[in-house]
């Protein structure tokens, strides 16, 4: 009972530089108690409603999102790799190629309409995927890192797993 | 667990009433603004997991049938299952002679002639080995694997088992699938729960886990592997979240069920064992022995009696609760042991053959990665082991902070139950290599595979380390970068070596 008092007070008090030191292995068993999820809801909800404070693009993240984009783009449709069939042998190829050999060489394991239109929007998912996935992280550049050393209380709802002691 | 539906939930009071449609009416602007309130983090992994299983649906057709790791024995133990309803027995089960066919895809079935209808009619039973002694070959070597995989999988294979075998594994992998999905979901989560605000880390430890070649590889083959890689990664999640926020008796039970399920998928999951005990003890603190292990009780009891029942089938079977030493006597003719602990360990060929299989060796080390693409893949991966000792130095333990707070946005200022819970994947990652060292003192076929389960702790522990050189002005390109990278990299490794392989005339 009385680590869970001293714990709820800490998690009122602001961090203290002098609380510094090196990893000790010994620290208690506590609950997270309702004033740190109250401020968890709160810290996350400042985030999902403020997607936009950090969704501007700086000139140099659009640059180097475009530049990513075409160079994929470019190197999908108009670059000429090393391929290794085997091992020593060695044959130049279009990366285009090589993949619609891929498509014209499906396993004849279903009809081969259906089985080319999986494959096709397989294709679609990686390619709008992974531009979506390079996009997102220049979009999720995070400059609030390291910024404010403020306390901050479990950003996760404590969820089903955590209740009883 | 559920970190979505809270965030939405409290981010709708936040929101002024006025950009709010009225109830029951679905407009546009309501729709844009429940998707602009999805954190940006959950969108990149949305966008992840699209990338995540196009690139799966497409490995699961790329590779001809039977080329993954033992899928010939993995389907042979499947078909035993459901259609005799029973587990095959090491040393008296044999793989079906109509499998012959693809013989170069399992352990030593030679002479293997594949092309010869002579040999097909009527496949080797025994080989003479180079030691001039007579060998059994062509027999059931996974049959000591455990069989919860084939269990689930029994429905899908009586489904169709009408069409070939060639077109049931296609059918099979795809349904392999959703453990892949899963373990990248667990490093998402688990990255979430240790550092919550930190978005370089919630975009970088996934995206390295699924654009990881062969991790993804095994999730889309008829094998057991990514199974208990995903229940791995989940016991991994529960034990992050019980340094996080106590171990709870109703969280025991459920690493208990976790590690379990995971025993009953591969025997790689034991290694989970020590883990589950360090990350309980420094939860609860060594002196608070009755709380810890009171909690062990539960997981180490729940565990036993979810995976007793194959444990007392292996002694019953074997007499020993692993089949080892009968699998060790299948494969005496080639099998050799790869030296002590030790010189395995400080062995650079051993470091450098796992390293190509890390990265390469798709389907029966066939297909061989350049080594200068293997050196361009290590540069970076030096520069984060650099970086994860940067880290060492650089981080601090704040001792004001309890369980479960942490400093807002700082991966450096660590709580200490953040420092445990990084120090739990340096340990996870550190007892699953040693492992597969330990397992190639008595087989030489230890393969980097096997540490796999740890995937997740691996990913966390490099991308600490980038983030540690990264300056914080350069994280979103940083961030961007990795991504753009791990992408490019599946890119070349699919187009240069594995659709020539498989798909181009030589």
């Amino acid at each position: 009972m009385t680590e869970l008092n001293e714990n709820a007070q800490a998690n009122d008090k602001p961090a203290a530089s002098s609380g510094l030191e090196q990893i000790s292995p010994d620290f208690e068993t506590v609950e997270p108690s309702p004033s740190a999820e109250s401020s968890a809801t709160t810290e996350e909800a400042r985030q999902a409603v403020e997607p936009d404070s950090s969704a501007k693009l700086s000139p140099g993240a659009i640059f180097f999102g475009l530049l990513v984009t075409l160079g994929f783009v470019a190197f999908v449709l108009l670059a000429k790799v090393t391929v290794h069939p085997f091992d020593k042998v060695d044959r130049r190829m279009k990366v285009l190629d090589v993949w619609t050999r891929l498509r014209n060489h499906l396993p004849e394991v279903a009809h081969p309409t259906m089985l080319r239109l999986i494959f096709d929007v397989s294709i679609i998912m990686i390619v709008v995927g992974s531009l979506a996935c390079v996009w997102i992280a220049l979009l999720a550049a995070d400059t609030s890192g390291h910024s404010d050393h403020t306390h901050d209380a479990p950003a996760t709802d404590p969820g089903a797993l955590q209740t009883e002691h | 667990v559920t970190t979505f539906e809270p965030i939405a939930a409290s981010a709708t009071e936040a929101i002024p009433q006025t950009t709010i449609a009225p109830l029951g009416t679905l407009s546009l602007s309501r729709v844009r603004w429940r998707v602009r309130a999805v954190p940006i983090v959950w969108k990149f992994f949305i966008a992840l997991m699209i990338a995540y299983l196009g690139k799966e649906a497409i490995n699961s057709v790329l590779f001809p049938p039977f080329t993954g790791h033992d899928e010939v024995a993995h389907y042979s133990y499947l078909r035993t299952v459901a259609t005799e309803h029973r587990i095959p027995e090491l040393g008296k089960d044999r793989l079906p002679n109509s499998l012959y066919r693809y013989c170069w895809y399992t352990l030593a079935w030679r002479p293997c002639y594949p092309d010869n209808e002579e040999y097909r009619a009527n496949p080797p039973q025994v080989a003479i080995y180079d030691d001039g002694n007579v060998y059994p070959v062509g027999v059931q070597y996974a049959a000591n694997h455990p069989p919860l995989y084939y269990f689930v999988l029994t429905p899908a294979y009586l489904l169709t088992e009408n069409q070939s075998p060639a077109s049931q594994v296609y059918f099979l992998r795809a349904l392999t699938i959703p453990f892949g999905a899963l373990t990248v979901l667990f490093a998402f989560l688990t990255v979430r729960l240790i550092f919550p605000n930190d978005r370089f880390l919630s975009i970088t430890v996934p995206a390295f886990v699924a654009w990881q070649p062969q991790v993804s590889y095994e999730a889309a083959m008829l094998n057991n592997d990514i199974v208990c890689i995903a229940f791995y990664s989940l016991i991994l999640y529960e034990l992050v979240f019980g340094i996080r926020h106590s171990f709870s008796r109703r969280l025991s039970a459920a690493i208990g069920v976790s590690l379990g399920l995971a025993l009953l998928s591969k025997s790689t999951a034991t290694t989970a064992l020590p883990i589950i005990a360090v990350a309980m003890i420094v939860s609860f603190g060594w002196r608070n022995y009755r709380l810890w292990l009171g909690r062990g009780i539960i997981t180490a009891g729940l565990a036993s009696l979810v995976s007793a029942p194959w444990y007392i089938y292996l002694y019953r079977t074997y007499g020993n609760f692993s089949g080892l030493p009968q699998l060790k006597e299948l494969q005496s003719g080639w099998n050799e042991s790869g030296g002590s602990f030790f010189n395995l360990l400080f062995n650079a060929d051993f470091v450098a053959t796992r390293w190509q299989e890390t990265w390469g060796e798709f389907g029966w080390r066939l297909i061989h990665i350049n080594n200068t693409v293997l050196w361009i893949i290590l540069i970076p991966f030096v520069v984060a082991v650099i970086g994860c000792f940067k880290y060492l130095r650089k981080a601090v333990i704040n001792r004001e902070l309890a369980r479960g707070e942490c400093v807002n946005g700082s991966v450096f200022e660590l709580a200490p139950w953040q420092a445990w819970a990084v120090g739990l994947m340096a340990i996870t990652f550190g007892v699953a290599y040693l492992a597969i060292v330990q397992f190639g003192t008595e087989f030489s076929l230890t393969q980097a595979r096997y540490y796999f389960p740890a995937i997740n702790a691996l990913a966390l522990l490099l991308m600490l380390g980038f983030r540690t050189l990264i300056p914080d002005r350069w994280l979103g390109i940083g961030q961007a970068s990795i991504v753009s990278a791990l992408i490019l990299l599946n890119l070349v490794i699919y187009t240069v070596y594995v659709i020539p392989f498989w798909h181009l005339p030589a």
